[in-house]
């Protein structure tokens, strides 16, 4: 095995960018074939901005294929970790390395807002950073991956909050990334709507086999997609937990629940119990389990 | 009246409405004209809205008109190319290095406070009266107004998207083109807009202080001789010059923002 150490900031240069384009090629058609994620190894990684520490002592390996998603609460360095992934933050310090053979740019990121450029009609806009004569045949079968073929030619501003997700997620996906960061793409999208486009990332995880790290506020969301739920607390890993649940899984499931209320109890429980809900005399008794948004 | 509100989808109220802004233009028109056949109003200050129409017609036919608005128009372009061109260069060039802005910025802030028009004894002194003075005058007018739009606009597209696009392997050239310039553009034409206004402006006042050709030329020459009608054509010339380039403007930003939710066209 042959682990590949860089500087997180060198992935995005356009050259090594435009090889890994061309290699990524027709991808799409042998996408089934063998899992093509991209291991992740982080050692002590940490992040401080100022005087103020974000994330500290970070170890952490993600497998191949595996889908992994990070809860905790606001600002407690979740999506600090991601954007250090990506590439998007300088880094500081620890090691970040990503096994593959020199492939350092098959990692795409699907952000929180859909990020599309308002000018570019949205095959277009799928379309970007591709190169080469069948750039936009590519696109256009991303497009019809995420149900959106018939919208190819309209500007983004006349789409939907979840049609322009599906948007992102087929500009993401074009490009056949070894390893999708996906930074809380769904959190401001209504219920039903969030719903739809987790079985629709879920499904192109499988068909696809990138390894996948989704940062999420739902814990119920991390159930649903996750092979491991992490949970990142004070910028540390304070929850590392195996979701043992069959796909397609079913939010009904007693063994759900029971797993979504563990994790949410722990979310909710700070070491000073500050901001533990009232237990004895509960105004909303039993509702711990509805409420899903751990923010 | 009662009418009129209640529904007004009606096809004659609508008529009414879509008259009604004219009415006050025509009777003025209408009272001019009366006043100047009625021998109230003298031809020296103000001829009547027909002569006026006739020098309008005698001029064209002529080709003589045709030549002056030829003239102006060429000058009036070449400023803005000059000064729109340097003005949308140097915004490009500060927007988008922070070495630059420091470099050149503040002296621009700093210059954009002279009215180009306080310049017209120092631009005779140093060209003359010739055409390279109006050139000057032109093109250090519509400069300010684009240069100051590029720069903004540069500054305020969206980071988010250019980490976007960072993070989808574009760099150099590609962000550029693909991201920087057309989040640009909107702030850019508005510059445009307004340079286009002081354009004509400028050119007025060039061409009126002295001009061997030229619409200015033309209603100055007719001042002398008392040719109050054909004064009235280089005016009327000016404002539809000033409207068609207001018209070309818009239509330029029609086409280039049909992306942005202002700009589509209504159902």
């Amino acid at each position: 095995m042959h682990h590949l150490e860089l500087e997180v900031t060198e992935f995005w240069t356009a050259p090594t960018a435009r090889r890994a384009d061309e290699g990524a090629r027709g991808a799409l058609h042998r996408a089934a074939a063998a899992p093509r994620g991209t291991p992740v190894v982080l050692e002590g990684v940490g992040k401080s901005f100022g005087a103020r520490r974000v994330l500290a002592g970070i170890d952490l390996r993600i497998g191949a294929g595996e889908f992994v998603a990070i809860v905790g609460r606001s600002g407690c360095g979740k999506s600090t970790l991601l954007r250090l992934l990506a590439g998007l933050e300088t880094q500081g310090e620890g090691r970040i390395a990503l096994d593959g053979r020199g492939e350092r740019d098959g990692l795409r990121v699907m952000f929180q807002d859909a990020r599309l450029l308002p000018w570019k009609r949205v095959l277009d806009n799928v379309a970007l950073g591709l190169s080469g004569p069948d750039a936009r045949e590519r696109a256009r079968e991303a497009l019809a991956q995420v149900g959106l073929a018939e919208r190819a030619h309209d500007w983004p501003a006349v789409l939907s909050g979840g049609q322009r997700q599906r948007v992102a997620l087929a500009r993401a996906l074009v490009h056949s990334p070894r390893l999708l960061l996906l930074d809380e793409p769904l959190g401001a999208l209504d219920a039903l709507t969030r719903i739809e486009m987790q079985r629709l990332i879920e499904r192109l995880w499988q068909q696809q086999g990138f390894t996948a790290l989704l940062v999420t506020h739902d814990v119920g969301e991390a159930v649903a997609l996750a092979d491991r739920v992490l949970l990142i607390e004070d910028g540390r890993i304070a929850l590392d937990e195996r979701v043992p649940l069959v796909r397609p899984r079913s939010r009904g499931d007693a063994r759900f629940a029971a797993l979504e209320e563990r994790i949410l109890d722990r979310v909710l429980q700070r070491p000073d119990g500050a901001s533990r809900p009232p237990a004895a005399d509960e105004p909303w008794p039993s509702a711990a389990h509805r409420l899903r948004w751990a923010v | 009246m009662p009418c009129a509100s209640t529904s007004p989808s009606e096809p004659s109220a609508r008529a009414v409405r879509s008259l009604l802004p004219w009415a006050l233009p025509f009777a003025i028109l209408a009272s001019w004209q009366l006043a100047s056949q009625a021998g109230w109003l003298s031809t020296r200050i103000l001829p009547e809205p027909w002569a006026v129409l006739k020098a309008f017609w005698a001029l064209s036919v002529s080709g003589e008109m045709w030549q002056h608005v030829a003239t102006s128009s060429a000058r009036a372009l070449a400023g803005l190319a000059i000064g729109g061109g340097l003005g949308l260069a140097l915004g490009l060039l500060t927007g988008s290095f922070r070495f630059a802005e420091t470099l050149l910025d503040s002296t621009f802030q700093m210059v954009r406070n002279i009215p180009a028009l306080a310049l017209i004894p120092l631009v005779i002194l140093w060209f003359g009266i010739d055409e390279t003075a109006k050139l000057f005058l032109v093109a250090v007018g519509v400069f300010f107004p684009i240069y100051l739009n590029t720069f903004h606009g540069i500054r305020a597209v969206d980071p988010a998207l250019i980490e976007m696009a960072r993070s989808y392997g574009l760099a150099g050239w590609a962000l550029y083109r693909h991201v920087i310039l057309p989040g640009a553009l909107p702030s850019i034409l508005v510059g445009l807009r307004f340079a286009l206004g002081l354009m004509w402006v400028l050119l007025i006042v060039a061409e009126t202080i002295s001009a061997q050709a030229g619409i200015g030329y033309m209603t100055m020459n007719a001042r002398e001789f008392l040719q109050t009608d054909v004064v009235l054509v280089g005016i009327l010339l000016y404002a539809l010059l000033g409207k068609l380039a207001d018209v070309l403007a818009r239509a330029l930003e029609r086409w280039g923002l049909r992306w942005h939710p202002g700009y589509q066209p209504a159902p």
